[in-house]
C-alpha cells in the first residue's frame, strides 16, 4: 500500500525530465484515443449521410474537438514528450534547465486538455465552431455554450504551458550541451526542437492574444470579434498568424526524428546537414509571412495575396530540400530495415504527396476551388497523420528500448505498418477526389456521387485505427514481455545510446565529452578536471573512458562509482507545487463560465498557495539548480542561464503585446471615426505614471548597483522605493480607470474603451508581477541582503521592469496622445 | 456578345492540369530515386565495399561533409515550383479582376442558414436562383450574421467568402445548356451548415426574362 502511495506521489511530484517525458507521452496517447474515437464516429456518419448517427451539433462538436485535440493536445505534446526525454540525453545534459518549470508545463498541458474534455458535460456542450474557431460564430451571440468558453480557456492555458516550455528548451539547448558538442554536431532532432520553439515563441502568444480577446468578448461583453471593425478578419489574421507556424511546429520535430533515425540505420550522416539547417532557419523565418494563404478568398487585396502566394512557394523550398536530403542520405549507406526504419521510410512518400498538393494550394487561382473542401483535408492529413505521425511512431519504436530496457516486437511492428499504410491511403486518397465536397458537413443529399468515396474513406479510417490497436498491443507486449534490449540494440550513433537502458536519474555515469573528430567519451568528472576539457576535446589528453562500446553494442560501465560526486549528483527535486498550481487553475477555469464564485475562489486560492509555496522553496534555497559549466558558444558566451531564460520569456511577452497592438492597429484603421486619445484621457495622469514607471526601473537598477558594491542600507531603500513606485502606478491606474468609467466610458462603451481597458489592463497585470517580484526581493533583502554573488537576481527584476516600461512607451501614445 | 470571354473554370482546369503534370513528373522522379536507393542500398544487396558507413556507436554526426556543389541540386525542385506559381499570375489577374463585360449582377446575402438573392430589378428570392444560359454573372456577396462561404461546386473556382461587413465579388459564366447547379456553403457557420444548400436553375434567356417579370 505504501509503495503504491509512494509510486503515485513520485509521478505527481517528479521534476525529472525523463519522468515528465513519459507523462507527456502517456497523456498524449490518451488524448489520441479520445480524438481518434471522435474521428471514427464522424466517419461513420459520413459513410451513411442519410442516417442520424451523429447529426447536427454533435457532428460539429466531434470534428471540432477532434481537430483541436489532435493538433494541440496530441501531436505536439507527444513530440515534446520525446524531446523532454531525449534532448537532454542527445546533448549530454543532466536535465532540462528548469525542472520545476518543466513539471509546471506538463501539468498545465494535462489540465488544459481535461478542461476541453470536461466541456462535453457542461450546459451547451463542447465547442463546435471548427478547430479554427472562426469569428463571429465564436462569440457568445452565436455560440452561447459554456463548453465553448472552456475550450478558449483551455487554449489560453495551453499557450502558457508552451511558452514556459520554450523557455526551458531554449536555455537547455543553448547552455547545457556537453563539452565538444558544437552547434555543428548537435543531432537533427535537437536542432528541430530548437527551430520549433523559436516558432512557438512567436506563434503561441498570438493565439493567446486571440484567446484573451475572445474571452473578454464572451465573458465580459466586449465586441472585438463581433464588430465590423474587428470581426471575422481580425480573428483570421490573429489565428492564422499562429496557425501557419503551428503546422510547421507540428512537422519540424518529426523531420528531425526522421533524419536521426535514417542516419542510424544507414550509417550515413544527413546529406548536406549544414545546408539543410540553413534551409530550416529560412523556413522558421518565412513561416511568419505566409499566413494569408489561408485567406485567399476573403477578399484581401490581390497584391497582398500575390505576395503571400510567392512566400508560400518559397517556403516550400526548404521542405523539398529536406525531403531530397533524407533520400540522398540513403546513398552509399547500408540500410537495415528495422521497425523504426520501416516507419521512417514510409513517412517519405507520404510527405511527397502532402507536399506536392500543398504547392497546388499555394496558387491563388487553384485555391479558389480547394478552400474549405476535402482536398485541403487530404493535403494536411497526408502530412500530419502521415509524415508527422509516422515519424513519431518511428521515434517511439527507436527509443522505446532506451526508455524501458526492452524491445518491441518486430513482427507486430510490421503488421502495424502494413495496416497503417493501407489505412491512411484508403482514408485520405479518396478525399483528394472529393475536391468539391465542403468540410464539416454531415449530409450531402445534393451529391450522391460522393457517397462511395466517403465510404472508402471510412473503411480506410477503420483500417488505420486497427493499426493503432496493434500498436497498443505491441506496446503492452513490449512493456511486459519484451526481450531485454541492452544499452544500444540498434548499434545506433549518438549520446543517448551510451548510457544504460533506462538511463539512471543523472543520465550518464560521468561527463560526456564530444571530441573534435566526433567520438563520444564518457569521462569521469575528476579526469576531466585534471586533464582540462579542451585537451580532452582535441584528443591530446589520455583519458580512461567509462562509456566504451563492446562488440555486441552494449556500453560497458566500468566505474559507476563516479556517478555521484563533484556536485553533479542528481538532487531529488520532487515538488507538489507545479501540479497544485495547474489544478488550482483548472478548478477556477471550470467554475468561471459557470459563474460559480465559490469554486472559483477555491481554485484561485489553491493556485496562489502553490505559487507561495514555490516562492518559499526558492527563498529557502531548497532547490539549487547548478549553473551549467561547460558549453559556451556563440551567441550565448558569458550569458548565464537565467538571462537566456528571461530574454526568451520576454520575447514571448513581447509578441503577446505585439499581437494586441496589432489588433489595435487593425481595428483603428478600419474604424470610420476615432476620437484622439488626447481628447479622452488625462495626459497629465498618463505622464505622471510614465515617470513613476521609469523611476521604478531606475530604483531597481540602483538596488542592483548597491548589492554589487555591498551597501545594504541603500540596497533596501532602493528596493522599498521601487516597490512603492510600483504600487503608486497601480493606484493611479485604478483611479484613472474608475474616473473614466464614471464618465460613461465603461469597458463595453466604445471600441476605443475596449482596447484601452484591455491593453492597459494587460500591462497593469505585468506591473503587478513586477510589484510582487520587488516585494519578494525586499523581504529577502531584509532577512538576507543580496551580495555581489547573487545580485543578478535584482538585475533580472530590473530588466523585467525595463521591459514593462518599454511596453508602456508604446501604450502611452496609443491611448493618451494620438 | 462582342468580347471573347474565357470562363474562369476553364482557366482553372488548364492550371490544374499543368500543376498535375508537373507534380506527377517531379513526384514520380523523386519517388523512383527513393525506391531505387531503398532497394539498392539494402544491407542484403549492397556489396561490402560499396557502403561508406561512417556513423555508428560512440559517434556523433559531423556538421560538414565533403559533397561540394551537388548540394545545390537540392533547390532545383523548389525553383521549378516557384516558377510554376509565378506563371499562374496572369490568369489569376484575369479571374480576380471584374469581368470584362457583365450581363447580370446578383446580390447574394448569406444567413444562418440559407441564401438570399437579389436581381437588378429588386426581385428577391431565397435559396433558388434562376439564371440564363451562357451569361457572365457577377455575384456581390455579403453576410447577414456569421462567416459563410458562397460556392458553386459544379464550377471550379466559383467560391468566395461571405463575411459580415465585407463586400466580396465573384464572376462566372453560366453553362450553355440549361440545367441545375448547387449553391453550397464552404465555411462552418453553425448547426445548420450542412443544410445550407441552394439551387441555381439555368434556363434559356426567354424563360429567364419571363421569370424576372413574374412576381
Ligand atoms: C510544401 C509545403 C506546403 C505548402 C505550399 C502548403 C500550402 C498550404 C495552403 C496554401 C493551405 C491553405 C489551403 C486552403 O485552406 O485553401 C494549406 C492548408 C493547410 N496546410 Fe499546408 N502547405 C504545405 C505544407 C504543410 C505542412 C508541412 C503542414 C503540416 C505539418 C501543412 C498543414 C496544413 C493545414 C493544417 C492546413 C489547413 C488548415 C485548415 O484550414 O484547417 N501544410 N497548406
Ligand atoms: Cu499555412
Ligand atoms: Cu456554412
Amino acid at each position: 500500500m505504501s509503495s503504491l502511495r509512494s509510486w503515485i506521489l513520485r509521478w505527481l511530484t517528479t521534476t525529472n525530465h525523463k519522468d515528465i517525458g513519459i507523462l507527456y507521452m502517456v497523456t498524449a496517447m490518451y488524448f489520441f484515443l479520445v480524438a481518434g474515437t471522435l474521428a471514427l464516429l464522424f466517419r461513420v456518419q459520413l459513410a451513411m449521410p442519410e442516417s442520424n448517427f451523429l447529426p447536427g451539433k454533435a457532428f460539429n462538436q466531434a470534428v471540432t474537438v477532434h481537430g483541436l485535440v489532435m493538433l494541440l493536445w496530441f501531436l505536439s505534446p507527444i513530440q515534446f514528450g520525446l524531446a523532454n526525454y531525449f534532448v537532454p540525453l542527445q546533448i549530454g545534459a543532466r536535465d532540462l534547465a528548469f525542472p520545476r518549470l518543466n513539471a509546471l508545463s506538463y501539468w498545465l498541458y494535462l489540465f488544459s486538455g481535461l478542461l476541453l474534455i470536461v466541456s462535453f458535460f457542461v450546459p451547451g456542450g463542447a465547442v463546435d465552431g471548427g478547430w479554427t474557431l472562426y469569428a463571429p460564430l465564436n462569440t457568445s451571440a452565436y455560440s452561447p455554450s459554456k463548453g465553448f468558453d472552456l475550450a478558449v480557456l483551455a487554449i489560453v492555458m495551453l499557450s502558457a504551458a508552451i511558452t514556459l516550455g520554450t523557455v526551458n528548451f531554449m536555455v537547455t539547448i543553448a547552455k547545457m550541451r556537453a563539452p565538444g558538442m558544437t552547434w555543428d554536431k548537435v543531432p537533427m532532432f535537437t536542432w528541430s526542437i530548437l527551430f520549433t520553439i523559436l516558432m512557438m515563441l512567436l506563434a503561441f502568444p498570438a493565439l493567446a492574444a486571440a484567446g484573451i480577446l475572445l474571452l473578454l468578448d464572451r465573458l465580459l461583453g466586449t465586441t472585438f470579434f463581433l464588430s465590423v471593425e474587428g470581426g471575422a478578419l481580425l480573428w483570421d489574421h490573429l489565428f492564422w498568424f499562429f496557425g501557419h507556424p503551428e503546422v510547421y511546429i507540428l512537422l519540424f520535430p518529426s523531420l528531425g526524428m526522421l533524419a536521426d533515425i535514417i542516419s542510424s540505420f544507414t550509417g550515413r550522416p544527413l546529406y548536406a546537414k549544414r545546408f539543410v539547417l540553413v534551409a530550416f532557419m529560412a523556413a522558421t523565418v518565412l513561416s511568419y509571412i505566409v499566413w494569408v494563404h489561408h485567406m485567399f478568398i476573403t477578399g484581401t487585396s490581390l497584391l497582398v495575396r500575390k505576395i503571400f502566394s510567392v512566400t508560400t512557394a518559397l517556403i516550400s523550398i526548404p521542405f523539398e530540400m529536406a525531403t531530397l536530403a533524407l533520400i540522398l542520405t540513403l546513398y552509399k549507406g547500408r540500410i537495415r530495415y528495422t521497425s523504426p526504419m520501416l516507419f521512417a521510410m514510409a513517412a517519405i512518400p507520404l510527405f511527397i504527396i502532402g507536399g506536392a498538393t500543398g504547392v497546388f494550394n499555394a496558387a491563388i487561382i487553384l485555391d479558389r476551388a480547394f478552400r474549405g473542401t476535402y482536398w485541403v483535408v487530404a493535403h494536411f492529413h497526408y502530412i500530419m497523420a502521415g509524415t508527422a505521425l509516422f515519424a513519431v511512431i518511428a521515434g517511439l519504436y527507436y527509443w522505446f528500448p532506451k526508455m524501458t530496457g526492452r524491445m518491441l516486437s518486430e513482427k507486430l511492428a510490421k503488421i502495424q505498418l502494413i495496416l497503417a499504410v493501407i489505412g491512411i491511403n484508403l482514408l485520405y486518397f479518396p478525399q483528394f477526389l472529393l475536391i468539391d465536397m465542403p468540410r464539416r458537413i454531415y449530409r450531402y443529399d445534393y451529391a450522391p456521387e460522393w457517397i462511395t468515396l466517403n465510404q472508402l474513406s471510412t473503411i480506410g479510417a477503420f483500417i488505420f485505427a486497427a493499426s493503432f490497436v496493434v500498436a497498443l498491443i505491441a506496446l503492452l507486449h513490449g512493456l511486459l514481455r519484451g526481450r531485454p534490449s541492452g544499452d544500444n540494440p540498434w548499434g545506433a550513433w549518438g549520446l543517448e545510446w551510451l548510457t544504460k537502458s533506462p538511463p539512471p536519474p543523472h543520465n550518464f555515469d560521468g561527463q560526456p565529452v564530444v571530441t573534435k573528430d566526433g567520438r563520444i567519451l564518457i569521462v569521469p568528472e575528476k579526469t576531466l578536471e585534471e586533464q582540462g576539457v579542451d585537451k580532452v576535446i582535441t584528443g591530446e589528453a589520455k583519458v580512461s573512458v567509462t562509456g566504451v562500446m563492446t562488440p555486441n553494442g552494449t556500453a560497458g560501465h566500468q566505474s559507476p562509482s563516479h556517478a555521484h560526486g563533484h556536485g553533479h549528483a542528481h538532487a531529488h527535486h520532487g515538488s507538489m507545487a507545479p501540479m497544485m498550481l495547474a489544478l488550482g487553475m483548472f478548478v477556477a477555469f471550470v467554475a468561471m463560465p459557470l459563474g460559480n464564485t465559490a469554486l472559483m475562489a477555491l481554485g484561485a486560492l489553491l493556485a496562489f498557495a502553490s505559487i507561495a509555496k514555490w516562492v518559499l522553496d526558492e527563498y529557502r534555497g531548497r532547490f539549487s539548480e547548478p549553473e551549467p559549466r561547460y558549453r559556451e558558444e556563440f551567441p550565448f558566451v558569458g550569458i548565464d542561464k537565467f538571462k537566456v531564460g528571461l530574454w526568451t520569456f520576454i520575447a514571448g511577452e513581447g509578441f503577446l503585446f505585439g499581437s494586441l497592438v496589432g489588433a489595435y492597429i487593425f481595428i483603428r484603421t478600419r474604424s470610420p471615426a476615432w476620437t484622439p486619445g488626447i481628447e479622452l484621457h488625462d495626459v497629465a495622469i498618463g505622464l505622471f505614471n510614465t515617470v513613476v514607471l521609469f523611476t521604478a526601473a531606475l530604483a531597481m537598477g540602483l538596488a542592483y548597483y548597491n548589492a554589487r558594491v555591498g551597501n545594504v542600507g541603500l540596497q533596501r531603500a532602493s528596493l522599498a522605493f521601487a516597490l512603492a513606485l510600483g504600487l503608486l502606478f497601480m493606484f493611479t491606474k485604478a483611479y484613472e480607470w474608475s474616473k473614466f468609467a464614471a464618465e460613461g466610458y465603461g469597458l463595453t462603451s466604445t471600441m476605443e474603451a475596449q482596447l484601452y481597458y484591455t491593453l492597459t489592463g494587460a500591462h497593469a497585470a505585468h506591473v503587478l508581477v513586477g510589484v510582487i517580484a520587488s516585494l519578494y526581493a525586499l523581504v529577502r533583502s531584509l532577512r538576507r541582503p543580496y551580495g555581489p554573488q547573487d545580485a543578478r537576481t535584482l538585475l533580472y527584476i530590473g530588466i523585467y521592469w525595463g521591459i514593462v516600461d518599454i511596453v508602456w512607451t508604446f501604450i502611452f501614445p496609443m491611448f493618451y496622445l494620438i | 456578345m462582342a468580347l471573347q470571354i474565357t470562363p474562369p473554370d476553364e482557366l482553372w482546369w488548364l492550371t490544374f492540369n499543368q500543376f498535375l503534370i508537373g507534380a506527377l513528373v517531379l513526384g514520380t522522379f523523386v519517388s523512383l530515386v527513393f525506391a531505387y536507393f531503398a532497394i539498392r542500398y539494402w544491407e542484403k544487396r549492397v556489396k561490402p565495399n560499396e557502403a561508406e558507413v561512417v556513423l555508428g556507436p560512440g559517434k556523433v554526426a559531423p556538421g560538414t561533409s565533403k559533397i561540394g556543389w551537388t548540394r545545390y541540386t537540392l533547390v532545383v525542385t523548389g525553383i521549378i515550383v516557384t516558377l510554376l506559381i509565378l506563371a499562374t499570375f496572369p490568369r489569376t489577374d484575369y479571374v480576380e479582376a471584374s469581368p470584362p463585360e457583365t450581363d447580370l449582377v446578383i446580390w447574394v446575402t448569406a444567413f444562418q442558414f440559407g441564401w438570399e438573392f437579389e436581381y437588378p430589378n429588386g426581385k428577391k428570392v431565397v435559396n433558388t436562383l434562376v439564371l440564363p444560359t451562357d451569361t457572365v454573372v457577377e455575384f456581390k456577396v455579403v453576410s447577414r450574421d456569421v462567416f459563410h462561404a458562397f460556392g458553386i461546386p459544379e464550377i471550379k473556382g466559383a467560391k468566395i467568402d461571405a463575411i459580415p461587413g465585407i463586400l466580396n465579388s465573384l464572376w462566372v459564366k453560366t453553362p450553355s445548356d440549361p440545367g441545375e447547379l448547387n449553391v453550397v456553403c464552404y465555411e462552418l457557420c453553425g448547426v445548420g451548415h450542412s443544410l445550407m444548400v441552394g439551387k441555381i436553375k439555368v434556363v434559356s434567356p426567354e424563360e429567364f426574362q419571363a421569370f424576372l417579370q413574374s412576381s
